[in-house]
C-alpha cells in the first residue's frame, strides 16, 4: 500500500470522528434535553387535564346544589354579619319567650390569626367572631326556652359565656349572656 | 557446516508469503473501518438531524397542547369552588362544635338534689372540646355535700367535678334562739363537660317539649347510693334547682 492510501484512510477516520464529536454527540445531547422537556410537558398536560376534569366535576356538583341549600349555607356562615339584624333576632327570640331584655350590645368583630411561631392551628382561624352581650331578668323555664330557640336559629349563635345569678327570695334569675355569631373572615376588617 | 547453521539461535527468515498476507489483511480491516466510518458518519449526522427536527416538532406540539390545557382552566371557576369548599368546611366545623347549653343545664339540674341550691352559675366555652361550669352552691349540711358529690360522680355526662372552698356557715345573727341555729354549707363547684356529650343535635328538637328530664330518669344514674336522704332527694330532683 502506498503512503498516500494510508494517509487517506487515516484522514477518513479523522473526518468521521470529527463529525461524530463535533456534530452527532452535541446533537444527541440536544435531542435528549428536548425529549426530557417534552416528557415534562406531557406530564404537566396530564396534570392540568386532571385538574380541569376535577374542576368540571366539582362545578357539576355545585350546580346540582339547590338554591335553597345554598341560601341556607350562606345564611349559616355569611360573608359578613349585620350586627343590627342579629340584635333584632336576639331581641325577637327573647320576646318570643316573654322576656324583655335589660341590655343588649355588641363588640367589634375579631379574627383569630395563627401565630407564625406556633405549630398549633387555631380552629377558629378564618372566622370572624361577633360577640353580643345580653342581660336579662327571667325565670328558669324562660331561660331554657330562650336557649332552645337560640340553638335552633338559622345561623349559629354560640353561647360563649353564661352567668346566672338567682335572686335570694324569688325564682327570678339575673342572666348575663354572651352570644357569638360567625362570618367568613376574609371580608372583615380585623380589630387586631 | 550445515549443523552450525541449523543450530543458530537467529530465526530463519523466509521472505515467503506469511508476513505479506498479515499486512494485507490489516490494511483491509483498516480500509473497511475507514470507509465504514466515513460513510456512516454523514449518514448518522443526517439521521440525527432529522430526529432532532422531529423531537423539536414534538416539543412544540407538547407546548401548544399544554398552553391549550392551561387556557381551558378557568380561574374564576376554581376560585368559586375553593370559596364554596372553604365555606362548607368552616360551616361543618361550626356544626360539629355546636353545643347545647340547654342540655348542659338539664344535665346539671337533673344531677343536683333539691337540698342543694345554686347561688350563682357561670358557663364558659373555653375551647372547642370542653365547657367549663363554675357554680357557688349552698346546702344545709355536710351530708348534703357528700351526697351531692356522689350524685355528680355518678352522672357520666359530667366529665369531671371538683368541690372547692367548702365553708360551714352558722347564721347566728338571723337566729333568735340557740335552737333555731341552722348551719349552712357553702362551696364552689367546678364541672367540666366534654363537648361531645352536649353536642346540639336536631333530634333534641323532638324532645324539646319536655325541657327537663323527669326525676325517674335521674334515679338510674345513682343507684349505687343507699341512705334515706338520697332517696328523698332523688324524688325531689327537678328543674327548679337554680
Amino acid at each position: 500500500m502506498s503512503k498516500l492510501s494510508l494517509f487517506s484512510l487515516l484522514g477518513m477516520i479523522i473526518v468521521a470522528c470529527t463529525i461524530g464529536v463535533m456534530y452527532i454527540k452535541p446533537t444527541v445531547a440536544d435531542i435528549r434535553a428536548i425529549e426530557d422537556t417534552t416528557s415534562l410537558h406531557r406530564d404537566e398536560i396530564l396534570k392540568v387535564s386532571e385538574v380541569n376534569e376535577n374542576l368540571s366535576r366539582k362545578l357539576i356538583t355545585l350546580e346540582a346544589i339547590s338554591p335553597a341549600d345554598n341560601q341556607a349555607l350562606e345564611k349559616y356562615l355569611p360573608d359578613s354579619v349585620d350586627e343590627v339584624a342579629v340584635m333584632k333576632d336576639i331581641s325577637t327570640i327573647f320576646s318570643s319567650v316573654g322576656v324583655s331584655l335589660d341590655g343588649l350590645t355588641y363588640t367589634l368583630p375579631t379574627v383569630k390569626n395563627n401565630n407564625a411561631d406556633s405549630d398549633i392551628v387555631d380552629p377558629y382561624q378564618g372566622l370572624a367572631q361577633y360577640d353580643f352581650i345580653i342581660t336579662a331578668t327571667l325565670d328558669s323555664q324562660q331561660l331554657l326556652r330562650a336557649l332552645n330557640a337560640i340553638e335552633v336559629n338559622e345561623y349559629l349563635l354560640q353561647v360563649t359565656n353564661l352567668k346566672i345569678n338567682p335572686a335570694e327570695t324569688t325564682a327570678v334569675l339575673k342572666v348575663s349572656l354572651v352570644l357569638t355569631a360567625f362570618s367568613r373572615a376574609e371580608v372583615v376588617v380585623t380589630k387586631e | 557446516m550445515s549443523e552450525s547453521v541449523s543450530n543458530s539461535f537467529i530465526p530463519k527468515h523466509n521472505p515467503g508469503t506469511k508476513p505479506r498476507q498479515a499486512r494485507t489483511r490489516n490494511v483491509f480491516i483498516l480500509s473497511a473501518i475507514s470507509y465504514a466510518l466515513f460513510v456512516s458518519a454523514p449518514l448518522a449526522s443526517v439521521g440525527v438531524y432529522i430526529y432532532k427536527l422531529q423531537a423539536e416538532k414534538n416539543a412544540t406540539a407538547a407546548i401548544k397542547e399544554l398552553d391549550q390545557a392551561i387556557a381551558t382552566f378557568k380561574d374564576g371557576d376554581f376560585k368559586r369552588v375553593l370559596e364554596y369548599d372553604e365555606r362548607l368546611n368552616r360551616t361543618q366545623f361550626l356544626i360539629d362544635n355546636h353545643i347545647s347549653i340547654s342540655s348542659l343545664i338539664k344535665i346539671l339540674s337533673a344531677a343536683t338534689a333539691q337540698t342543694v341550691q345554686f347561688k350563682t352559675l357561670e358557663i364558659s366555652r373555653t375551647d372547642t372540646k370542653t365547657v367549663e361550669v363554675k357554680g357557688a352552691l349552698k346546702t344545709s349540711s355536710l351530708d348534703g355535700v357528700l351526697f351531692q358529690r356522689g350524685l355528680y360522680k355518678a352522672t357520666t355526662k359530667i366529665a369531671d367535678t371538683a368541690f372547692k372552698q367548702i365553708v360551714l356557715v352558722a347564721p347566728a345573727a338571723a337566729a333568735e334562739k340557740i335552737t333555731d341555729l341552722k348551719n349552712e354549707v357553702e362551696l364552689t363547684a367546678e364541672f367540666n363537660f366534654s363537648a361531645g356529650e352536649i353536642l346540639y343535635t336536631p333530634l333534641s328538637l323532638v324532645s324539646s317539649g319536655s325541657l327537663v328530664e323527669p326525676a325517674s330518669a335521674v334515679g338510674t344514674a345513682i343507684t349505687s347510693g343507699s341512705d334515706a336522704e338520697r332517696d328523698s332527694a332523688v324524688s325531689q330532683t327537678n328543674d327548679d334547682i337554680i
